[in-house]
């Protein structure tokens, strides 16, 4: 009879998960290993966030890089693409560093492999910060449009990046920076 | 000199009479590398022996698995059957057309390449036959798609065969963008949160805090807001830009359902899809996306006026 019951239990419990997912044109993607095997990461964490009534699931991978800095990773993908990633650095770590690994950030989530094969965010986040006469030093706020200076592959796309300096004496970092790409909009 | 087709020939085609001659004459030519003894007769009509030779055709030559004795103007059957020639020996396809030259002579001249590809071939000066059209709720101030615009549409209806496309989506005002996301929140509002970026969430938001006021006031706020993120060069929709850019890159929703209507039998959905493709590599579409699978279903590209020749 509990053997039963709980089969019963099981069937309905995959089927609502199926139901969940099939809902979704896009999937978070668990991206511990691939976030381990970056240059100077040495811790990967990750929650799988329930969704709230009035709020989306979230996936987040929280990533620690040697010397302290931090990168959240956080994926709402479903009907479309949402990525955020939110960095914290500190003041010893350079511009080309804080670029280079929110590049490597992005590069291993599964919205770059759909829609972005061919794009090298290094190259392309440099480029826009140095039109925009901006640097990851300034004691000012600066926000990037990236959304048609970053164009995907035959999708909507929207993208930002944004500089957030700190200068609390009791802040440990002393710069955020904010990058968000959405995919797959409807027009 | 290139060699085109106003319309479709073989089965179910609409075998004006110029397009089969044409077609005639080109099978031929690679017919007769082969079996000579079972030459068409180029006379314009299309019947069996027109057709069962496009189906070899496409079945020996461009392997397809199910070939449908068909040629579509600049369809790939047409693209494969003028690329074997040069443009000098189009010229004398031309001539044999205009009965200026014998069939021995034409055959001595060419000896098509039969795996030849490459680029499409179009040809802009007959479109008479083709119409790109409006929907009806689409007011005056907003139809502002360019004649350039309007031709390249049009050269992508001619590739699949289709005589009409229906415009769906031009410039939306930012009132018009606040009004549909209001009616389409009120209907489900984690719907449309799951369904916009970051910058169409902070209009919802707007609709969220503000959804015990009254709807003229909740679209007001919200067309405030969707102008204020303009404002930042921050766009709620690709549509919801001023006239002025609007002039300089044309975005254009062209409707699946609306288009399947005007062209009745015609209507050919993964042919028109990939004359977009073709388009957009060649340059003339500055960007396509393919929406016809999700709910708003219709064709999404971007124009920039007088880019390219389209002569």
């Amino acid at each position: 009879m509990i053997k039963r019951y709980l089969t019963c239990c099981l069937v309905i419990l995959f089927s609502v998960a199926n139901v969940e997912a099939s809902q979704c044109t896009y999937q978070d993607k668990d991206l511990t290993d691939s976030l381990s095997k970056l240059d100077n990461v040495i811790s990967v964490a990750s929650e799988k966030q329930v969704p709230h009534p009035t709020t989306e699931k979230a996936l987040k991978h929280v990533v620690i890089f040697k010397g302290g800095d931090v990168a959240i990773i956080e994926q709402k993908n479903c009907v479309i693409f949402n990525l955020s990633i939110n960095m914290l650095a500190s003041e010893d770590t350079s511009e080309e560093v804080i670029v280079k690994r929110l590049s490597d950030l992005i590069q291993v989530t599964p919205v770059i492999s759909k829609y972005f094969e061919n794009t090298n965010f290094n190259n392309d986040i440099n480029t826009n910060i140095k039109k925009g006469n901006f640097n990851l030093t300034q004691n000012n706020v600066f926000e990037l449009n990236l959304t048609d200076e970053i164009p995907g592959g035959n999708v909507e796309t929207e993208m930002a990046f944004v500089y957030t300096p700190n200068s609390s004496m009791y802040a440990l970092y002393s710069r955020s920076i904010a990058f968000y790409l959405g995919a797959g909009m409807h027009n | 000199m290139h060699l085109a087709i106003e319309r479709s020939v073989g089965n179910k085609g609409l075998n004006k009479r110029a397009d089969v001659e044409l077609i005639q004459t080109l099978l031929n030519c690679y017919i007769k590398q082969f079996t000579p003894s079972l030459l068409l007769v180029a006379d314009g009509k299309c019947g069996r022996k027109t057709i069962d030779a496009i189906t070899i055709y496409q079945e020996s030559v461009l392997k397809l698995k199910r070939p449908d004795g068909r040629v579509d103007p600049n369809g790939k059957t047409f693209n494969t059957l003028t690329m074997a020639y040069k443009t000098e020996d189009q010229k004398k396809i031309a001539e044999h057309q205009n009965r200026l030259m014998s069939w021995d002579k034409l055959f001595t001249y060419l000896s098509p390449k039969i795996k030849a590809q490459g680029a499409l071939i179009y040809r802009m000066d007959n479109y008479i036959d083709f119409k790109v059209t409006y929907k009806a709720n689409i007011p005056k101030s907003e139809q502002l798609v360019s004649e350039y615009s309007k031709k390249v549409i049009k050269m992508a209806l001619k590739d699949a065969g289709m005589p009409s496309a229906v415009i769906t989506s031009t410039l939306r005002s930012p009132k018009e963008q606040a009004s549909i996301m209001y009616k389409n929140a009120k209907k489900d509002y984690q719907a449309q949160v799951d369904m916009y970026a970051r910058t169409g969430d902070q209009v919802l938001r707007v609709y969220k805090d503000n959804s015990a006021k009254d709807k003229d006031t909740v679209i007001s706020l919200m067309e405030q807001k969707i102008i204020d993120l303009l404002k930042t060069n921050k766009r709620t929709s690709k549509h919801c830009v001023t006239a002025d850019s609007y002039k300089k890159l044309n975005i254009i929703d062209i409707g699946v359902f609306s288009t399947k209507s005007v062209c009745g039998k015609e209507f050919h959905k993964t042919k028109f899809t990939n004359a977009l493709k073709h388009l957009e590599k060649s340059g003339h579409i500055e960007k396509y996306i393919d929406e016809t699978k999700k709910t708003n279903a219709c064709w999404h590209f971007e124009i920039i006026p007088n880019k390219k020749s389209t002569a």
